[in-house]
Protein backbone atom coordinates (compact mmCIF):
# COMPACT_ATOMS: atom_id res chain seq x y z
CA UNK A 1 0.00 0.00 0.00
CA UNK A 2 2.86 2.38 0.82
CA UNK A 3 4.73 1.13 -2.03
CA UNK A 4 1.48 1.99 -4.27
CA UNK A 5 1.07 5.64 -2.66
CA UNK A 6 4.39 6.61 -3.12
CA UNK A 7 4.45 5.61 -7.10
CA UNK A 8 0.85 7.86 -7.05
CA UNK A 9 3.08 10.63 -5.34
CA UNK A 10 6.40 10.07 -7.63
CA UNK A 11 3.66 10.32 -11.13
CA UNK A 12 1.97 13.46 -9.85
CA UNK A 13 5.07 15.19 -9.44
CA UNK A 14 6.73 14.22 -12.51
CA UNK A 15 3.03 15.09 -14.07
CA UNK A 16 3.34 18.24 -12.27
CA UNK A 17 6.90 18.49 -13.79
CA UNK A 18 5.97 17.79 -17.04
CA UNK A 19 3.38 20.52 -16.93
CA UNK A 20 5.43 23.28 -15.61
CA UNK A 21 8.16 22.62 -18.41
CA UNK A 22 5.74 22.51 -20.97
CA UNK A 23 4.31 25.64 -19.77
CA UNK A 24 7.62 27.72 -20.13
CA UNK A 25 8.52 25.89 -23.51
CA UNK A 26 4.98 27.14 -24.58
CA UNK A 27 5.95 30.72 -23.57
CA UNK A 28 5.92 33.51 -26.27
CA UNK A 29 9.39 34.68 -24.09
CA UNK A 30 12.35 32.48 -23.59
CA UNK A 31 14.13 34.26 -20.67
CA UNK A 32 16.74 31.46 -19.73
CA UNK A 33 18.30 34.24 -17.36
CA UNK A 34 19.00 36.85 -19.59
CA UNK A 35 17.47 40.51 -20.04
CA UNK A 36 15.33 40.19 -22.79
CA UNK A 37 15.30 43.19 -25.43
CA UNK A 38 12.93 44.08 -28.23
CA UNK A 39 12.06 47.03 -30.40
CA UNK A 40 8.37 47.26 -29.88
CA UNK A 41 5.85 48.94 -31.66
CA UNK A 42 2.06 49.91 -30.77
CA UNK A 43 0.06 50.67 -34.00
CA UNK A 44 -3.31 51.98 -34.34
CA UNK A 45 -5.15 52.99 -37.89
CA UNK A 46 -2.59 56.03 -38.65
CA UNK A 47 -0.42 56.42 -35.32
CA UNK A 48 2.53 54.28 -34.72
CA UNK A 49 4.59 54.47 -31.11
CA UNK A 50 8.02 53.28 -31.57
CA UNK A 51 10.35 51.88 -28.39
CA UNK A 52 12.58 49.90 -26.88
CA UNK A 53 10.62 47.07 -24.57
CA UNK A 54 13.42 45.23 -21.98
CA UNK A 55 12.05 42.59 -19.75
CA UNK A 56 13.66 39.40 -17.59
CA UNK A 57 12.04 36.69 -15.31
CA UNK A 58 12.83 37.15 -11.65
CA UNK A 59 11.04 34.09 -9.70
CA UNK A 60 7.51 34.02 -10.60
CA UNK A 61 7.60 37.52 -12.30
CA UNK A 62 8.53 38.62 -15.36
CA UNK A 63 9.19 42.75 -15.52
CA UNK A 64 10.06 45.13 -17.55
CA UNK A 65 10.21 48.49 -19.34
CA UNK A 66 9.24 50.60 -22.21
CA UNK A 67 11.01 53.24 -22.94
CA UNK A 68 11.29 55.13 -26.51
CA UNK A 69 14.31 55.72 -28.54
CA UNK A 70 15.40 58.36 -26.42
CA UNK A 71 15.57 56.94 -23.64
CA UNK A 72 12.24 58.74 -21.95
CA UNK A 73 10.52 55.60 -19.81
CA UNK A 74 6.58 55.00 -21.06
CA UNK A 75 6.12 52.58 -18.21
CA UNK A 76 7.56 49.74 -16.21
CA UNK A 77 5.32 46.79 -15.87
CA UNK A 78 5.52 43.26 -13.21
CA UNK A 79 3.77 40.23 -14.28
CA UNK A 80 2.69 37.70 -11.85
CA UNK A 81 2.91 34.37 -13.37
CA UNK A 82 0.85 32.56 -10.13
CA UNK A 83 -1.98 34.68 -10.40
CA UNK A 84 -1.85 36.07 -14.00
CA UNK A 85 -2.06 39.52 -12.86
CA UNK A 86 -0.04 42.93 -14.58
CA UNK A 87 1.52 45.95 -12.24
CA UNK A 88 2.16 49.31 -14.11
CA UNK A 89 4.02 51.33 -12.68
CA UNK A 90 5.78 54.54 -13.66
CA UNK A 91 3.28 55.16 -16.60
CA UNK A 92 4.35 58.48 -17.88
CA UNK A 93 1.73 61.25 -17.72
CA UNK A 94 0.21 61.52 -21.48
CA UNK A 95 -0.70 57.89 -21.73
CA UNK A 96 -1.33 57.24 -17.77
CA UNK A 97 -5.41 57.48 -18.23
CA UNK A 98 -7.33 54.50 -16.89
CA UNK A 99 -8.51 53.04 -20.27
CA UNK A 100 -5.09 52.87 -21.55
CA UNK A 101 -3.92 51.27 -18.66
CA UNK A 102 -6.82 48.92 -18.48
CA UNK A 103 -6.54 47.74 -22.49
CA UNK A 104 -2.64 47.64 -22.09
CA UNK A 105 -2.90 45.21 -18.99
CA UNK A 106 -4.90 43.25 -20.40
CA UNK A 107 -3.02 42.86 -23.69
CA UNK A 108 0.22 41.91 -21.64
CA UNK A 109 -1.40 39.74 -19.82
CA UNK A 110 -2.50 38.04 -22.77
CA UNK A 111 0.96 37.70 -24.48
CA UNK A 112 2.54 36.81 -21.43
CA UNK A 113 0.26 34.18 -20.37
CA UNK A 114 0.09 32.81 -24.30
CA UNK A 115 0.33 28.94 -24.18
CA UNK A 116 -1.07 26.30 -26.09
CA UNK A 117 -3.24 25.11 -23.53
CA UNK A 118 -4.55 28.39 -22.80
CA UNK A 119 -8.07 29.28 -24.07
CA UNK A 120 -8.71 31.14 -27.05
CA UNK A 121 -9.27 34.48 -27.10
CA UNK A 122 -11.69 35.67 -30.18
CA UNK A 123 -10.47 39.44 -30.20
CA UNK A 124 -6.91 38.67 -29.89
CA UNK A 125 -4.58 36.83 -32.03
CA UNK A 126 -0.66 35.97 -32.21
CA UNK A 127 1.56 35.54 -34.56
CA UNK A 128 5.52 34.47 -34.11
CA UNK A 129 7.58 35.53 -37.25
CA UNK A 130 11.00 33.46 -38.73
CA UNK A 131 12.39 35.95 -37.01
CA UNK A 132 11.43 35.09 -33.46
CA UNK A 133 9.10 38.59 -33.48
CA UNK A 134 6.26 38.35 -31.80
CA UNK A 135 3.08 40.07 -33.23
CA UNK A 136 -0.56 40.31 -31.23
CA UNK A 137 -3.21 42.05 -32.82
CA UNK A 138 -6.48 43.63 -29.79
CA UNK A 139 -8.96 43.45 -32.53
CA UNK A 140 -11.36 45.24 -30.33
CA UNK A 141 -9.32 48.04 -29.97
CA UNK A 142 -7.54 47.74 -33.58
CA UNK A 143 -4.06 48.07 -31.64
CA UNK A 144 -0.80 45.38 -33.33
CA UNK A 145 1.97 45.09 -30.92
CA UNK A 146 5.02 44.21 -33.01
CA UNK A 147 8.05 42.97 -30.68
CA UNK A 148 10.99 42.66 -33.01
CA UNK A 149 14.40 40.84 -31.32
CA UNK A 150 16.54 43.64 -30.79
CA UNK A 151 19.71 42.25 -32.05
CA UNK A 152 23.26 44.99 -32.63
CA UNK A 153 23.62 46.46 -35.77
CA UNK A 154 27.10 46.61 -35.21
CA UNK A 155 27.66 43.12 -34.70
CA UNK B 1 38.14 39.97 -2.86
CA UNK B 2 38.97 42.25 -0.40
CA UNK B 3 41.09 43.98 -3.40
CA UNK B 4 37.71 44.80 -5.07
CA UNK B 5 35.86 45.87 -2.16
CA UNK B 6 38.94 48.38 -2.10
CA UNK B 7 38.88 49.06 -5.49
CA UNK B 8 34.76 49.48 -5.40
CA UNK B 9 34.89 51.98 -2.49
CA UNK B 10 37.70 54.31 -4.09
CA UNK B 11 35.65 53.98 -7.27
CA UNK B 12 32.42 55.10 -5.19
CA UNK B 13 34.55 57.65 -3.45
CA UNK B 14 36.11 59.13 -6.70
CA UNK B 15 32.27 59.36 -8.02
CA UNK B 16 31.41 61.09 -4.78
CA UNK B 17 34.19 63.50 -4.85
CA UNK B 18 33.42 64.42 -8.38
CA UNK B 19 29.85 64.85 -7.44
CA UNK B 20 30.66 66.79 -4.41
CA UNK B 21 33.27 69.61 -6.50
CA UNK B 22 30.29 71.03 -8.52
CA UNK B 23 29.46 74.39 -6.90
CA UNK B 24 26.44 76.36 -6.77
CA UNK B 25 27.48 79.53 -8.78
CA UNK B 26 27.21 82.92 -7.46
CA UNK B 27 24.18 85.28 -9.57
CA UNK B 28 27.66 86.90 -11.09
CA UNK B 29 29.08 83.84 -11.61
CA UNK B 30 25.59 82.65 -13.60
CA UNK B 31 25.86 85.44 -15.35
CA UNK B 32 28.97 85.13 -16.79
CA UNK B 33 28.41 81.47 -17.77
CA UNK B 34 24.86 81.84 -19.43
CA UNK B 35 26.76 85.07 -21.17
CA UNK B 36 29.58 82.39 -22.63
CA UNK B 37 27.33 79.72 -23.74
CA UNK B 38 24.97 82.05 -25.24
CA UNK B 39 27.55 83.98 -26.75
CA UNK B 40 29.21 80.10 -28.36
CA UNK B 41 25.74 79.04 -29.25
CA UNK B 42 25.21 82.26 -31.36
CA UNK B 43 28.33 81.68 -33.22
CA UNK B 44 28.03 78.41 -33.59
CA UNK B 45 26.23 78.10 -37.66
CA UNK B 46 26.61 73.80 -37.42
CA UNK B 47 27.74 70.81 -34.94
CA UNK B 48 27.82 67.73 -35.80
CA UNK B 49 29.27 65.04 -33.39
CA UNK B 50 28.68 61.41 -32.53
CA UNK B 51 27.05 60.03 -29.10
CA UNK B 52 26.80 57.11 -26.79
CA UNK B 53 23.14 57.15 -24.59
CA UNK B 54 23.39 55.33 -21.76
CA UNK B 55 19.27 54.75 -20.20
CA UNK B 56 19.84 53.11 -16.51
CA UNK B 57 16.69 51.33 -16.12
CA UNK B 58 16.49 50.25 -11.73
CA UNK B 59 13.81 48.08 -11.95
CA UNK B 60 15.91 45.64 -14.68
CA UNK B 61 19.15 46.32 -12.81
CA UNK B 62 20.75 46.93 -15.98
CA UNK B 63 21.71 49.60 -18.71
CA UNK B 64 20.70 50.25 -22.87
CA UNK B 65 23.11 51.92 -24.36
CA UNK B 66 22.77 53.12 -27.59
CA UNK B 67 24.75 55.24 -29.96
CA UNK B 68 24.60 57.25 -33.16
CA UNK B 69 25.32 60.66 -35.11
CA UNK B 70 24.49 64.19 -34.39
CA UNK B 71 23.95 67.14 -37.35
CA UNK B 72 22.59 70.60 -36.48
CA UNK B 73 22.63 73.54 -38.32
CA UNK B 74 21.56 76.95 -37.03
CA UNK B 75 19.07 77.88 -36.53
CA UNK B 76 16.34 75.14 -36.66
CA UNK B 77 17.77 71.87 -38.25
CA UNK B 78 18.63 68.64 -36.23
CA UNK B 79 19.18 65.18 -37.43
CA UNK B 80 19.57 63.18 -34.29
CA UNK B 81 19.99 59.52 -35.48
CA UNK B 82 20.65 56.13 -34.12
CA UNK B 83 22.93 53.43 -35.65
CA UNK B 84 22.99 51.06 -32.90
CA UNK B 85 21.82 48.39 -31.53
CA UNK B 86 18.41 49.99 -33.49
CA UNK B 87 18.16 52.29 -36.42
CA UNK B 88 16.19 55.41 -36.15
CA UNK B 89 16.47 58.47 -37.50
CA UNK B 90 14.34 62.01 -35.87
CA UNK B 91 14.68 65.09 -37.83
CA UNK B 92 13.93 68.30 -37.25
CA UNK B 93 13.70 70.83 -40.11
CA UNK B 94 11.62 74.60 -38.79
CA UNK B 95 8.08 73.09 -37.74
CA UNK B 96 8.46 69.51 -39.21
CA UNK B 97 9.37 66.33 -37.51
CA UNK B 98 9.90 63.07 -39.18
CA UNK B 99 10.20 59.78 -37.32
CA UNK B 100 12.12 56.79 -39.07
CA UNK B 101 12.21 53.89 -37.92
CA UNK B 102 13.29 49.95 -38.97
CA UNK B 103 9.38 50.11 -40.26
CA UNK B 104 7.50 53.01 -40.39
CA UNK B 105 8.24 56.51 -41.39
CA UNK B 106 6.26 59.43 -39.82
CA UNK B 107 6.76 63.47 -41.07
CA UNK B 108 4.79 65.68 -38.58
CA UNK B 109 4.04 69.38 -37.89
CA UNK B 110 5.18 70.26 -34.32
CA UNK B 111 2.37 72.86 -34.43
CA UNK B 112 -0.07 70.47 -33.94
CA UNK B 113 1.23 68.85 -31.14
CA UNK B 114 2.35 71.18 -27.93
CA UNK B 115 3.56 68.38 -26.50
CA UNK B 116 6.15 67.44 -29.39
CA UNK B 117 6.88 71.05 -29.57
CA UNK B 118 8.32 70.82 -25.94
CA UNK B 119 10.50 67.76 -27.15
CA UNK B 120 11.81 69.37 -30.11
CA UNK B 121 13.19 73.06 -28.50
CA UNK B 122 14.33 70.95 -25.65
CA UNK B 123 16.23 68.84 -27.81
CA UNK B 124 17.73 71.72 -30.06
CA UNK B 125 18.49 73.42 -27.09
CA UNK B 126 19.98 71.77 -24.91
CA UNK B 127 22.44 70.53 -27.07
CA UNK B 128 23.20 74.22 -28.28
CA UNK B 129 22.69 75.07 -24.63
CA UNK B 130 20.24 77.31 -25.55
CA UNK B 131 17.86 76.09 -23.17
CA UNK B 132 19.35 78.36 -20.48
CA UNK B 133 18.51 81.48 -21.48
CA UNK B 134 14.80 80.24 -21.78
CA UNK B 135 13.84 80.75 -18.44
CA UNK B 136 10.30 80.43 -19.19
CA UNK B 137 10.27 76.68 -19.73
CA UNK B 138 13.00 76.14 -16.76
CA UNK B 139 14.17 77.19 -13.46
CA UNK B 140 17.81 76.92 -13.81
CA UNK B 141 20.89 76.44 -11.49
CA UNK B 142 24.45 76.71 -12.25
CA UNK B 143 27.37 74.91 -11.30
CA UNK B 144 30.50 75.26 -11.66
CA UNK B 145 33.48 72.55 -11.04
CA UNK B 146 36.98 71.55 -12.40
CA UNK B 147 37.30 72.02 -16.45
CA UNK B 148 33.65 72.07 -16.46
CA UNK B 149 30.46 73.34 -16.01
CA UNK B 150 27.00 72.01 -15.21
CA UNK B 151 23.54 73.81 -15.57
CA UNK B 152 20.77 71.89 -13.59
CA UNK B 153 17.22 72.27 -15.34
CA UNK B 154 14.22 71.28 -13.47
CA UNK B 155 11.09 71.96 -15.66
CA UNK B 156 8.73 74.34 -14.81
CA UNK B 157 6.08 73.52 -17.32
CA UNK B 158 3.62 70.69 -16.85
CA UNK B 159 3.77 68.60 -19.94
CA UNK B 160 8.05 68.37 -18.93
CA UNK B 161 7.13 67.75 -15.32
CA UNK B 162 5.62 64.79 -16.26
CA UNK B 163 8.37 63.05 -18.43
CA UNK B 164 11.80 65.12 -15.96
CA UNK B 165 12.57 65.78 -12.57
CA UNK B 166 15.62 67.39 -14.01
CA UNK B 167 17.69 67.98 -16.78
CA UNK B 168 21.66 68.20 -16.29
CA UNK B 169 24.06 70.14 -19.03
CA UNK B 170 27.52 69.64 -19.07
CA UNK B 171 29.80 72.05 -20.17
CA UNK B 172 32.80 72.00 -21.87
CA UNK B 173 34.52 75.28 -19.80
CA UNK B 174 37.25 75.73 -22.46
CA UNK B 175 35.12 75.40 -25.71
CA UNK B 176 31.30 76.62 -24.21
CA UNK B 177 30.11 73.65 -25.93
CA UNK B 178 27.55 70.65 -24.04
CA UNK B 179 29.36 67.40 -23.39
CA UNK B 180 26.88 65.61 -21.66
CA UNK B 181 23.19 65.60 -20.93
CA UNK B 182 21.98 64.03 -18.35
CA UNK B 183 18.41 63.42 -17.87
CA UNK B 184 16.48 62.02 -14.81
CA UNK B 185 13.15 61.18 -14.78
CA UNK B 186 10.54 61.33 -11.97
CA UNK B 187 11.05 57.25 -11.10
CA UNK B 188 14.72 58.07 -10.67
CA UNK B 189 15.94 56.25 -13.66
CA UNK B 190 18.22 58.49 -15.81
CA UNK B 191 19.85 58.64 -19.40
CA UNK B 192 23.38 59.98 -20.22
CA UNK B 193 23.91 60.88 -23.55
CA UNK B 194 27.90 61.77 -23.67
CA UNK B 195 28.89 64.07 -27.33
CA UNK B 196 31.85 62.51 -28.59
CA UNK B 197 34.22 64.25 -31.25
CA UNK B 198 32.36 67.44 -31.35
CA UNK B 199 33.36 69.52 -34.64
CA UNK B 200 31.71 73.19 -34.96
CA UNK B 201 30.85 75.00 -38.04
CA UNK B 202 32.37 72.35 -40.39
CA UNK B 203 29.73 71.79 -43.29
CA UNK B 204 26.77 69.44 -43.30
CA UNK B 205 25.10 67.89 -46.15
CA UNK B 206 21.81 70.20 -46.39
CA UNK B 207 20.61 66.65 -47.08
CA UNK B 208 20.72 65.08 -43.79
CA UNK B 209 17.86 67.36 -43.09
CA UNK B 210 15.47 66.85 -45.73
CA UNK B 211 12.16 65.50 -44.15
CA UNK B 212 10.23 65.06 -47.39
Amino acid sequence: MKVTSLLISLLMLLSALSVSAQDSSDSLFSFQGNTLKYNMSIQRKEMNITGICMMRRTGNDIIGSVVNEFGIKAFDFDYNIDKKKVKLNNVVGFINKWYIRKILKGDLKYLFSYGKNMEKDKNRDVIIGADKSIEMDNNKFHLKYVFTPLNDLNE
Amino acid sequence: MKKLIFISLFLAFSVGISAQAMKLATNQQKKEMIATITRVSASMKTMQCSFEQTKHLSIMNDKLVSKGKMFYKQSSQLRWQYVSPYAYTFIINGNKVMMQSSTKRNVIDVKSSRLFKSITQIMMNSVTGKSLSNSSDFKVRMFTGDGEWMAELTPVKKEMKQMFKVIKLYFNVKRGIVSTVEMVEKSGDNTVIELNNVQINKPVNESYFSVD
